[in-house]
């Protein structure tokens, strides 16, 4: 892993939960504790890149197998743990797109490998944003489901029955928001 | 961060535009329009980055629930195998870190490894207290696991002798279809990401399916496999077209097991077109721990 990826540190809890995967002591519940942190993410990045969810699921599968037969070399010094796993995240979904069985019913011309982001940095971007969409107060969330579906203000305007000038208000507190996570994931700051 | 009154000020088309949702026609418009108008401009200035990376957001999509029970077996079996390994990398004597793939020698539980060769868990990733006890070498008793090897070889070959009865014995009393032209498909399987993962990363395998009636025989040959441990056998599979509910469409073609050799010839039969299911993929599985699909470690299609 590349010193300096972003993204949230590594807490003391997770640490433990990676030692006990290293050390095999009770790996199954420190397993299915990671998973249950990081599946999420890591499935939408595999649907964003190899645009199949039954690929996503191939790519999260070995992603996390990588990830436990490595877990004994992390170092969370080196970085956080998220950054590791999208590291690992990108190198399956490669190899996946790259397989024959990944393409049956498309010819080969049509078939396209996954976009590859210039950085770890770049995916995590996304999908940080993505997450943070979650987080957003209901009456701003609202407006940036429609921005996301398409909609110009106008229309979520007439959808929403509220002003336009409203709607401008809470797309750009929204937009706002998600800045802040941004800026706080690049900053490396965050909590387990 | 805009000011409520420079929000106020710039145009609605601003925000359309930094979140990719302006029509064509009225981007143009627009873009002439930012020469005259700063409070577009700011806009654009302080939301483009974030708009562009809203726009490209991925399709929110939910993983399937029982993808969790999958992975975390997998990540159980990827422990335990890593563990036999070094077990049995040990008791071969070499520890250069070469041909771990290749035969397992299932691991002393009496025996105390060498420091150098325990898992190597940095200081700062110890868990807990001195309190915590060493993990301790997994117990595989050998001869329990031929016995369970035993008994799945006798259900497979039950299994196996039911289905070719149902199709033989139907076909004998009717007097049989006609005697038609048998079609053969060869699927030629290759490795995949995960067997190098696995450690079976130089595994093949070739199935060669004939058609018998409404049925189709298929005899598998595999090279490159490793002995699973305990009751732990592969699993062969029939790839569909399309989708069910997002999953991929699955008919299992039987079960096997191989010794330390890493090969095995097996005969199976299945009642599913391998012309239409062309994809057939081997999948390492745990009976009794809720995985329904491990890893897939090997995949091909009919040629």
């Amino acid at each position: 892993m590349a010193r300096g990826d972003s993204g949230a540190r590594t807490g003391p809890h997770e640490i433990g939960l990676i030692a006990r995967i290293a050390s095999r002591n009770d790996p199954d519940e420190a397993a299915r504790r990671l998973y249950r942190k990081y599946h999420m993410e890591l499935f939408r990045f595999g649907v964003h890149v190899l645009h199949d969810q039954g690929l996503a699921e191939d790519m999260v599968q070995e992603t996390f197998i990588k990830f436990c037969r490595q877990a004994s070399n992390y170092d969370p010094s080196r970085g956080p743990v998220r950054g590791w796993l999208f590291t690992m995240a990108r190198s399956a979904a490669y190899d996946i797109a790259r397989r024959p069985s990944s393409r049956p019913f498309l010819p080969v011309e049509d078939f396209q490998l996954p976009p590859q982001y210039d950085t770890v940095d770049q995916a995590l971007t996304v999908l940080t944003v993505d997450q943070a969409l979650d987080k957003l107060p209901s009456i701003h969330a609202s407006v940036m489901r429609l921005v996301r579906d398409g909609l110009t203000h106008s229309e979520i305007a007439e959808r929403l029955g509220i002003p336009i000038g409203t709607v401008k208000s809470r797309s750009a507190k929204a937009a706002d928001t998600l800045r802040a996570e941004l800026a706080s994931l690049r900053g490396g700051g965050g909590a387990d | 961060m805009l000011t409520e009154q420079q929000i106020e000020l710039a145009h609605p088309e601003a925000f359309d535009f930094v979140f990719g949702n302006l029509p064509t026609a009225e981007g143009v418009e627009f873009i002439r329009h930012l020469d005259g108008c700063r409070h577009c401009r700011a806009v654009l200035d302080e939301y483009s980055e974030i708009g562009g990376i809203i726009k490209d957001l991925p399709p929110r999509t939910e993983p399937p629930a029982g993808l969790e029970d999958r992975t975390v077996a997998a990540m159980t079996a990827a422990l335990a195998e890593q563990k036999a390994e070094l077990a049995g990398h040990l008791d071969a004597g070499d520890h250069d870190g070469e041909d771990l793939a290749v035969t397992r020698i299932y691991p002393k539980p009496e025996r105390e490894l060498p420091a150098e060769h325990k898992t190597r868990v940095l200081p700062a990733l110890q868990p807990g207290s001195s309190e915590d006890p060493e993990p301790q070498p997994e117990v595989t008793h050998l001869p329990v696991r031929r016995r369970h090897r035993s008994r799945l070889v006798a259900v497979v070959a039950a299994a196996a002798a039911i289905v070719i009865a149902a199709i033989v014995v139907p076909l004998s009393l009717t007097g049989g279809p006609g005697n038609p032209a048998q079609v053969t498909v060869v699927v030629p399987l290759h490795a995949t990401a995960a067997a190098k993962v696995f450690g079976t990363g130089a595994a093949t395998a070739r199935a060669t399916a004939r058609q018998a009636g409404e049925s189709w025989t298929f005899d598998l040959t595999v090279h490159g496999l490793k002995p699973l441990p305990g009751n732990d056998i592969y699993e062969c599979w029939w790839v569909g077209p399309g989708r069910t509910s997002g999953r991929k469409l699955l008919v299992t073609g039987g079960s096997f097991v191989v010794g330390k050799s890493g090969s095995a010839t097996l005969t199976m039969t299945t009642g599913v077109d391998p012309r239409q299911f062309r994809t057939m993929e081997i999948t390492a599985e745990s009976p009794g721990n809720g995985a329904l699909h491990g890893p897939v470690l090997l995949t091909g299609q009919t040629l």
